[in-house]
């Protein structure tokens, strides 16, 4: 077996200092395959959305160790690092900047990144996710939650990323909307050979978009299992099957 | 005997810079004591409903309605003091994040006994046993902690019942609860929920249920008004959602992701511009 | 009208075409918002008369300004002069035209050196946090600290009385707002996830606050800077009634209301329409500080 392409080892994020600190991550291990989606599942606060910021550097991680292509993740890391792996923010609304046109927040992706041909990129970005010139010089407000995605969506793969970090992407959306979202996200994982991490509270979701998944509970994993296992309710912790039983949905009692 | 609720043609249209904004179009239905919900996406009015039916809707807002009976009450016409009656004492109203609706600066107990003895008259002592009456009825198990506790020092959940217990405990006869439990984790909504159930079955009230999630509405209620644009596009038992007739509702039903079908692209929703109008 | 139509049409629409049409649009938006308030309008209309008035001051007066006339010295106004003449003859109306240029000099060089470096200060501190944003808020304090008129007196006695060294001494002591202003936006600023997307693009610091958290503080900050602008006006105006401004002959308006106020019993337009001019120009910057918050800043709209 092949050297995994991301793996994540006895990672801890702990908050504070002292007596007031907060182990939000507690001695996570995963490994991810390149091409696989990987799902993290829980509820809020199980620390799933943190695990996604210490991959990227936005939280620092206190122990442990993450690699991606066998490339130690510290602190500091260089552009051509930092572009391998992109994220995809959960709320719509704060993940676009409020005073710049969908086309200046493409371009400023480029640039950071020094990519030649942005004319290109950007008019081949928006039509793979599905929005077209038309929207190319709209500002944030002139968009829908769904086309706010959808643009944060481009401006994660605009710099063509090897991995795509979701947090909750869908969750603030329409269920109309999420679908189409979701889809997309599908397509474009085959079309680009991309590694997902998709982190998200319902089970459903998670269950249609990965592979494999892992079940969390404050702050560390209790369950590992793959989407087969899943669908057949092979689950052996309590937790995993409170939280199956809860996505099934209301059952009335009496 | 008078139906709980009588609603015709209502309507609710708010003046932006930008134009008139035609919310609510001609929304009607009628409704016992039972459990109706509305569900919708998001500007579908919905929400825009329910605060019409309570008399909510703020300035910039204009409400009318051919008839809107509360249990024989003509609401129509009247003015906000005819509302401000019932608000509370007999029309109760659950919203889906209890940080915003309960007072930061006050405890838990002392919001529930003057709910209380604003609606009955109650003396302070009676109105103190009956709250905690309440707190235990939502499955409190501490009710002493929770009544003197501040809304910060409670976790969304137990807020969420505080809430119910602030509604419930004037023994009103309709409830309104706008997404109660969508700001919740699954697991802590189940319980809601439950409670939510239990209580309406045993008091006998008509719930009003709004949700854009249709799955759960599916097993919780008993009546579903599916809205699009401002209008009600279909009214069906919730035990036939998974055969709407209407369109948009299948498409609502069939887009959400499912369980049994992993790694399956979704059904999405085409939008037919006939449903304005339809 | 009818071919006017296209452009608005396609302003409002929300579809453009180029990067230049759609900031023009914002503008246009922007303008449309204000249109919507009589006040702030009343206060751009000020304010446009005001930088009209000192661009055309030499076509606009009369006589000039500083020419004595003693033989028509304390005249009341009349046809010839419609706000009377001052103790030396001088036309009250010609000075206060001509004023409108120092005024506007002023309140131009304030903005212009304030604005700017509390802006960065601010950005700065907010932004990196730690001990940068320490000492730069202390930094802040303690020229927030310093009382503004006493200042700039001190600063105008050690350096001689004059316009540049009034218009450095209200600069320097009036920065620090701007910075808290700037610090306290960009707090709010830093945590958000279009920020974070730029970082993990690879952004630098300073490309984040330049290019994405300087430009979103502006707008605060322009709101600040001209509700300032008539206390700048005010402030200017008591040091040269103080004799430290702006020094004779120079019409300045608050030299003049110094002077005129010796004749306030006998001759009451000397003082009076300088006056009146201080009172009606802060007033117009103002109404339009108050408009372009309720147009700008979307968290009191």
């Amino acid at each position: 077996m092949s050297l995994p392409f991301l793996e994540v080892a006895a990672l801890e994020v702990s908050f504070g200092a002292g007596a007031q600190a907060v182990r939000a991550v507690r001695g996570v291990s995963f490994a991810v395959q390149r091409g696989e989606s990987f799902g993290l599942v829980g509820e809020s606060g199980s620390g799933k959305s943190t695990i996604l910021r210490a991959l990227v550097g936005l939280n620092p991680a206190s122990g442990g160790s993450m690699r991606v292509d066998g490339v130690e993740l510290g602190m500091t890391r260089d552009k051509a690092l930092r572009r391998r792996m992109q994220m995809v923010f959960q709320d719509p609304y704060g993940s676009l900047h409020p005073r710049q046109t969908v086309d200046s927040q493409l371009s400023e992706a480029l640039r950071i990144q020094s990519l030649a041909d942005g004319e290109r990129r950007i008019r081949t970005i928006l039509d793979q996710v599905g929005l077209g010139p038309r929207f190319r010089f709209r500002y944030p407000h002139q968009l829908s939650g769904g086309q706010r995605q959808r643009v944060a969506i481009a401006r994660a793969l605009i710099v063509e990323p090897e991995i795509l970090l979701l947090d909750e992407p869908t969750s603030a959306l329409d269920v109309s909307v999420q679908a189409e979202v979701l889809n997309l996200l599908m397509a474009l994982r085959q079309e680009r050979n991309l590694t997902y991490i998709f982190v998200s509270h319902d089970l459903s979701v998670i269950a249609t978009m990965c592979g494999r998944l892992a079940v969390m509970q404050s702050g560390a994993i209790v369950e590992e299992l793959s989407a087969s296992q899943l669908r057949d309710r092979h689950t052996t912790t309590d937790y995993a099957r409170t939280l199956l039983a809860a996505s099934e949905g209301y059952r009335p009692q009496g | 005997m008078n139906p709980l609720l009588q609603v015709e043609d209502l309507d609710v249209r708010f003046a932006t810079p930008m134009g008139l904004v035609h919310a609510v179009r001609g929304v009607g239905f009628t409704m016992g004591r039972e459990k109706l919900a509305i569900v919708g996406e998001s500007g579908s009015g919905k929400s825009v409903t329910g605060r019409a039916l309570m008399g909510l809707v703020a300035p910039p807002g204009r409400v009318s309605a051919h008839r809107l009976d509360f249990d024989g009450i003509a609401l129509a016409d009247a003015g906000p003091v005819a509302f401000r009656r019932l608000r509370g004492k007999r029309i109760g109203l659950v919203m889906q994040d209890p940080k915003f609706s309960l007072n930061p600066v006050q405890r838990i107990g002392e919001q529930i006994s003057e709910t209380l003895r604003l609606h009955t008259g109650l003396s302070s002592a009676a109105a103190r046993s009956r709250s905690m009456a309440m707190l235990e009825a939502v499955r409190i198990s501490d009710p002493e902690r929770v009544y003197r506790a501040y809304p910060h020092e409670l976790s969304g959940g137990m807020a969420q019942r505080a809430m119910l217990s602030m509604m419930l405990v004037a023994e009103p006869d309709l409830l309104i609860a706008d997404e109660p439990t969508s700001a919740l984790d699954v697991t802590v909504q189940l319980e809601i929920l439950s409670i939510l159930d239990e209580q309406i079955r045993l008091r006998g009230m008509g719930l009003i249920f709004i949700s854009h999630d249709l799955r759960l509405v599916s097993r919780f209620c008993d009546r579903v008004l599916v809205m699009y644009a401002g209008r009600v596009v279909e009214t069906i038992a919730a035990a036939d959602l998974a055969h709407a007739k209407h369109p948009y509702t299948q498409g609502l039903y069939r887009c959400l992701p499912n369980l049994d079908r992993p790694g399956e692209k979704l059904p999405v929703l085409n939008r037919d511009p006939a449903w304005l109008t339809a | 009208m009818s071919d006017t139509l296209p452009w608005r049409a396609r302003l409002l629409s929300g579809e453009y075409a180029s990067r230049r049409e759609a900031s023009l649009a914002r503008f246009y938006l922007g303008w449309l918002a204000l249109r919507r308030s009589p006040a702030a309008m009343a206060g751009l209309l000020i304010v446009g008369l005001l930088i009209l008035t000192a661009i055309l001051a030499p076509w606009i007066a009369p006589y000039h300004p500083d020419v004595q006339a003693l033989d028509r010295a304390l005249q009341p106004p009349s046809a010839a002069h419609w706000f009377g003449t001052d103790e030396f003859g001088r036309d009250v109306f010609s000075r206060i035209v001509w004023g409108a240029r120092v005024t506007l000099y002023i309140v131009l060089l304030v903005a212009a050196l304030a604005a700017p470096v509390g802006l960065l200060v601010g950005c700065v501190a907010g932004y990196l946090g730690g001990w940068v944003e320490v000492v730069l808020m202390r930094l802040t304090d303690i020229a927030l600290a310093f009382p503004r008129l006493v200042l700039a007196l001190a600063f105008t006695a050690a350096l001689g009385p004059g316009l540049e060294h009034a218009v450095i001494a209200i600069a320097l002591t009036g920065w620090p707002p701007y910075a808290r202003i700037a610090r306290a936006e960009t707090l709010t600023l830093r945590r958000s996830d279009f920020i974070a997307a730029i970082r993990l693009l690879g952004g630098s610091s300073s490309r984040i606050v330049l290019k994405h958290i300087v430009p979103l503080c502006l707008p605060s900050l322009l709101v600040r800077a001209t509700l300032d602008m008539a206390g700048v006006i005010l402030i200017a105006a008591g040091l040269g009634f103080l004799g430290l401004g702006a020094q004779p002959p120079t019409a300045e308006w608050g030299a003049m209301l110094s002077s005129g106020r010796d004749y306030l019993l006998s001759a009451w337009w000397a003082a009076t329409f300088p006056g009146l001019a201080i009172f009606i120009v802060s007033m117009g910057f103002n109404l339009l500080g108050d408009g372009l918050r309720d147009v700008l800043d979307p968290k009191h709209a």
